[in-house]
């Protein structure tokens, strides 16, 4: 071996170790140095963290039927700054989805966005006949309402799932659950798989709600307000019906509805529920309340004469009162039934600002409690705000607004013998009933004037026959800009249907009626009559 | 020789339990990929559900079989007077 060899092996050798120490320091910055760094790394690509929510519960009548149930729905996504056909895509979105077209091209190479959520079957079908590889489908959750007429009462969700308005809104926390948090460590390579899936906080299902409603109720009284809001060519209508033994409330329907399934071009206005969130002035049917507060203060007695001047127009106490039909002497019992203003504002003048309390006993001018997002309380004007006119004003039913539920669970009070009933929308709500705030023979005295209104006065047209019905019409003006407009009516029946020991409590209101004649004597009496017809019949009561 | 054969059983028992061990944790990953496809499937069968329960509440709605009802087989409402309520002995 030369002396050169010897020097060539050596400095290759060390050549060699110099290459292993570097690599050996390298190793050492990478593990020991900036492994927390690395480490990070690789957790990023490999560690997701999932939120994933149970779907949302179920909505139910009282007999079990679904009323909102879960759906699948689509939306289109595209990825701006990955487009294969950037002008074929603008071109299309400019065309079918300005509101995204406008978007993108503000978008400024974004990662993500939708070009549209919860696509209707049109727009999912014109997505796949244009075969845009850039656009992409996102399967999303959404809600199905299966008895569109019963949509005010259970609401709708926005485009998360998130409840809306009604009864998706009031029980959002409890439909929609608790979100259940999981750490997957991810196949980086297609990304549907995981190694590892770890539990970082338990979700909680949402707990379904099961309503007082019942779903052939419902619809029923739909149907015949929709008959009525069509004949009469009204601007819309609700009706409320009640079980009066355990309050719960078996229809709540508004008209003109709309389809919560499909809210695309929904006019906000029918979304409301004009039973709980509209308050009115109804006036004749609060004759019913002075009457009750009238006899409660032994004012006055069913035969004692009233004279009621024999004329449309009078003075009672210097203050000008009209009446639809004049009368002359009446007595109590048929100053209510045949509904005249003159003599319910002569015998309420007798019990003066006591009248306010019995409102105020009855339930007026206060919430229900029902739960319900944004139900009004109504208004009865305070003695300390009386003007000379208030007190005859609100004998008949004017300076006082109520809610249709608020006139419901009065009678349904009546038909109690004096018993208060809170009205209830939850099947499992426990019954809340009050000691009797009127006695049983003040009732009966009513109960015999709201009969005879039927029998004899103003709500004929809701008669049975072979039943005991009990009721009361109001027809008011409507208060626009501040003035009283005599062609805008609004024309209300509440009463009492009874047979034995079966009873329900029905308010029919429709909202300017546009046809000649239209009194609540025609509009809202024949249609309480009607629904009246559909309840028994369906609970088999014949 | 004794000390070769026990070298011999130590490396093979280790490569024995490095086999299992890593058979282990391939098995574990295969099942993880089959719960993660019967998870899958369920989605769409669950989803498959909720589409044929939407279809068939479609045609349970109540003003589509009233429409039908009057348009296709001229039914009409019911009337209170028209119902008679039968007993055992008869018509009451």
């Amino acid at each position: 071996m030369t002396r050169s060899y010897k020097t060539r092996t050596v400095f290759v050798f060390f050549v060699f170790c110099a290459l292993y120490l570097l690599i050996l320091f390298n190793l050492y910055l990478i593990q020991v140095r900036q492994s927390a760094f690395f480490a990070y790394l690789g957790k990023k690509q490999y560690n997701v963290t999932v939120s994933r929510y149970a779907a949302r519960a179920e909505i139910f009548d009282r007999n079990g039927q679904p009323l909102a149930l879960n759906k699948d729905c689509l939306s289109a996504f595209i990825l701006p700054n990955q487009l294969n056909e950037p002008e074929k895509l603008k071109s299309f979105l400019q065309k079918e989805f300005p509101h995204a077209y406008k978007q993108l091209k503000k978008s400024d190479g974004k990662k993500f966005m939708f070009v549209h959520r919860n696509l209707s079957d049109t727009q999912k079908q014109t997505i796949e006949q244009v075969e845009l590889e850039d656009i992409k489908l996102l399967h999303e959750r959404g809600r199905f309402y299966p008895v569109p007429c019963a949509g005010t009462v259970v609401g709708t969700t926005n485009i998360d799932n998130k409840g809306l308005f009604g009864i998706e809104l009031q029980f959002n926390e409890q439909l929609g659950g608790t979100p259940a948090v999981y750490s997957l460590e991810q196949e980086a390579r297609s990304g549907n798989f995981y190694f590892k899936k770890e539990t970082q906080q338990e979700g909680t299902p949402g707990k379904p709600v099961t309503l007082t409603i019942d779903s052939d109720l419902q619809f029923l009284a739909h149907d015949e307000l929709n008959d009525a809001l069509e004949k009469w060519n009204a601007k819309e209508g609700a009706v409320v019906v009640m079980d009066p033994n355990n309050g719960d409330i078996l229809a709540m329907v508004s008209a003109p509805a709309f389809d919560p399934s499909d809210m695309s071009n929904v006019d906000l206005e029918k979304t409301k529920n004009k039973v709980v969130t509209e308050s009115y002035e109804f006036g004749s049917i609060a004759k019913t309340f002075a009457a009750l507060a009238v006899l409660a203060e032994n004012a006055a007695t069913l035969d004692e004469q009233i004279d009621c001047s024999g004329k449309k127009t009078a003075y009672v106490d210097g203050r000008k009162v009209n009446t639809l039909i004049a009368h002359g002497v009446l007595s109590f019992s048929e100053v209510v039934e045949l509904s005249n203003n003159i003599g319910i504002a002569k015998v309420a003048k007798r019990i003066n600002e006591k009248l306010y309390d019995h409102y105020i006993n009855i339930g007026l001018g206060k919430k229900t409690g029902i739960p319900f997002p944004g139900e009004q309380s109504g208004f009865v004007n305070h003695p300390a705000n009386w003007s000379k006119q208030s007190l005859i004003s609100l004998s008949y039913g004017y300076e006082m607004t109520c809610t249709l539920l608020q006139i419901a669970q009065a009678f349904c009070m009546i038909a109690r013998d004096g018993a208060p009933v809170r009205p209830n929308l939850i099947l499992a709500s426990k019954f809340q009933s009050g000691k009797a705030v009127y006695n049983s023979q003040t009732i009966s005295l009513l109960k015999e004037i709201l009969e005879n209104t039927t029998v004899r006065g103003t709500t004929k047209r809701a008669q049975m026959d072979g039943y005991r019905v009990m009721s009361k019409t109001g027809t008011a003006n409507l208060l626009v800009d501040g003035q009283y407009d005599p062609e805008k009516n609004i024309y209300t029946c509440a009463g009492i249907v009874q047979k034995d020991e079966y009873q329900r409590v029905i308010v029919a209101f429709v909202r300017e009626a546009q046809k000649e004649n239209a009194y609540a004597s025609t509009v809202a009496a024949p249609l309480f009559g009607r629904i009246a017809q559909k309840i028994v019949i369906h609970d088999k009561v014949v | 020789m004794k000390k070769f054969y026990f070298v011999s059983i130590f490396i093979f028992t280790h490569i024995f339990f490095i086999f299992f061990q890593i058979h282990k944790h391939s098995k574990v990953i295969r099942l993880s990929y089959c719960k993660q496809k019967s998870e899958q499937q369920k989605e769409q069968l669950t989803q498959q559900v909720q589409d044929l329960t939407q279809q068939l509440y479609r045609l349970k709605e109540r003003s589509a079989i009233k429409k039908y009802a009057q348009q296709e087989m001229g039914m009409r409402k019911v009337r209170l007077a028209q119902v008679k309520k039968l007993s055992q002995m008869g018509q009451e």
